[in-house]
């Protein structure tokens, strides 16, 4: 059996870039951490698995705790939108054009893509945490890659779906499907 | 494209973090004491916790023992307004009194004087699409049953087209795709497509083991993981004849799968039901049927059979494919 030190120094830096990731604050970041294996610890000390899926989820729940932290504290002028590219301070101008690709997926596949190439799961781990089998998570992943290349082609200003008035173009929305 | 599209994915990443990074001093500190606490193996470890720098946090213990059930269950659905989600019957089962593993020989056997691989994949599925909300919730959409073809040509190349089949019986038709439209038609290259011919399943039973626990990542492969790593398989690779014989072969080799019954699957075809229940006990449900005619596997379901909730009845059809063989 792993021991919760071991597992804390193999995954600690993962979890650190989760939620970095997507509060935009390293010292949040580290909070959220910090929390994450207090709560995993009280797993394994009350007989829990030590598992990645459990940690990334959990990592998943105390950021959007977070969300609603500052959600409460900003003005409603102020308020950023809950969305997984982080804000534009810290975006290169020289990749917004993936960002807004991401953007125009649905939500399955862009985060097939996030989990994948950001957060740096394995196959075996995302389909853990997304309750899929290995081949339906590689099925999905390939899916996604070939729509944002697509997202990457198409021109930004797309008219609106018809049937979604004044809504942007969301890749992949028609054919949501397992492996 | 591919490396190009992979490099630009990894250098679009907003955090600077990586996964192999080292630790941080503050991580340290913390690690410290959880090796520290470890080793002492008092019983008071049980309520010791690191010294917390900063913020309260922000998760009551509430919150925390929930978080099992937000992992393995549904919680949020694309069409709030359904009060349940609308799922497909279940089959229909009839007790069939020859055990699996005598079961499973004769349809290998079956198998093996069977017809060989076809030019293509044709399948009915459906089931509740999964994504992640920024909550850290799982959430699931409701889509509508898909027919798909997926053809191999000579040079590698691989297309699969996805058509809108009917609503299953009970399923609210209003906002999805009208049956027969085009979902996708892709065609992928050889570089491109994520199963390669080369990196089927073998012909042996006795080395399918190995195979799956490779292909998957998972050493510690359960029999409903093997069922479902098995119909992923299917729906991407054409196998041979004694590829699927090794396949159903190594079915017999694992003492969680039992006989559900015989049943009439959802494309009118009679087969026999195997089911496992020992990936997530008390919550799903593997099942994997076979043709006693031909040995093909022919279709396999995964169950949601875990409490009852306001959005999901229980027992409930999560997903299906049955492939036209």
């Amino acid at each position: 059996m792993q021991s919760f030190a071991a597992f804390f120094r193999e995954n600690y830096s993962l979890v650190l870039g989760v939620a970095d990731r997507r509060l935009s604050s390293r010292q949040d970041a580290e909070e959220v951490a910090a929390d994450a294996f207090r709560l995993a610890w009280e797993n394994h000390q009350a007989g829990g698995e030590l598992s990645v899926p459990w940690l990334y989820v959990t990592v998943r729940n105390l950021v959007g705790n977070e969300y609603r932290r500052r959600d409460r504290r900003k003005a409603l002028s102020e308020k950023v939108a809950d969305e997984l590219r982080l804000n534009s301070s810290r975006d290169e101008p020289l990749y917004s054009d993936v960002h807004d690709a991401l953007d125009r997926l649905a939500p399955p596949y862009r985060e097939i893509l996030i989990v994948t190439y950001w957060d740096q799961l394995t196959s075996h781990e995302a389909a853990g945490v997304l309750g899929l089998s290995s081949v339906a998570v590689r099925a999905r992943l390939m899916r996604a890659r070939r729509m944002l290349r697509a997202a990457l082609a198409e021109p930004v200003d797309l008219p609106a779906s018809s049937d979604v008035p004044d809504s942007p173009h969301v890749i992949g929305d028609e054919e949501l499907t397992h492996g | 494209m591919g490396d190009t599209l992979d490099r630009r994915l990894r250098e679009a990443d907003p955090s600077s973090i990586r996964r192999t990074d080292p630790l941080s001093v503050r991580a340290l500190n913390e690690l410290k004491h959880y090796e520290a606490t470890e080793s002492a193996r008092a019983p008071a470890a049980r309520t010791s916790q690191p010294r917390h720098v900063g913020r309260m946090p922000v998760i009551t213990g509430l919150a925390a023992a929930s978080l099992m059930i937000v992992v393995a269950l549904f919680v949020t659905f694309v069409r709030p307004d359904a009060a349940v989600a609308s799922t497909p019957p279940l089959l229909a089962l009839t007790p069939v009194q020859t055990g699996a593993g005598e079961l499973l020989e004769i349809l290998r056997m079956a198998r093996l004087d069977g017809p060989d691989a076809a030019s293509s994949i044709r399948a009915q599925s459906w089931d509740l699409s999964t994504s992640i909300a920024e909550d850290g919730s799982i959430e699931y959409s409701e889509i509508e049953p898909q027919w798909s073809e997926t053809t191999f040509a000579s040079d590698g190349s691989v297309r699969v087209k996805r058509v809108a089949a009917e609503p299953f019986p009970g399923q609210e038709a209003k906002g999805l795709p009208t049956a027969g439209t085009v979902l996708a038609d892709d065609t992928y290259s050889s570089q491109e497509w994520a199963f390669p011919a080369e990196s089927g399943p073998p012909t042996d039973p006795a080395k399918v083991a190995a195979y799956l626990a490779e292909f998957s990542g998972n050493p510690s492969l359960t029999a409903g993981d093997a069922l479902r790593e098995i119909s992923g398989i299917i729906s991407n690779y054409l196998l041979s004849r004694d590829q699927e014989a090794a396949l159903i072969g190594y079915l017999r080799t694992l003492p969680a799968l039992t006989v559900a019954g015989e049943t009439t699957d959802r494309l009118g075809r009679v087969g026999i039901a195997f089911r496992a229940t020992d990936r997530s006990p008390g919550e799903f449900e593997d099942l994997l049927i076979i043709s006693p005619v031909l040995g093909q596997i022919i279709a396999s379901e995964t169950i949601y059979v875990g409490p009852q909730r306001a959005e999901t009845a229980s027992p409930a059809v999560i997903s299906y494919t049955a492939w036209e063989r």
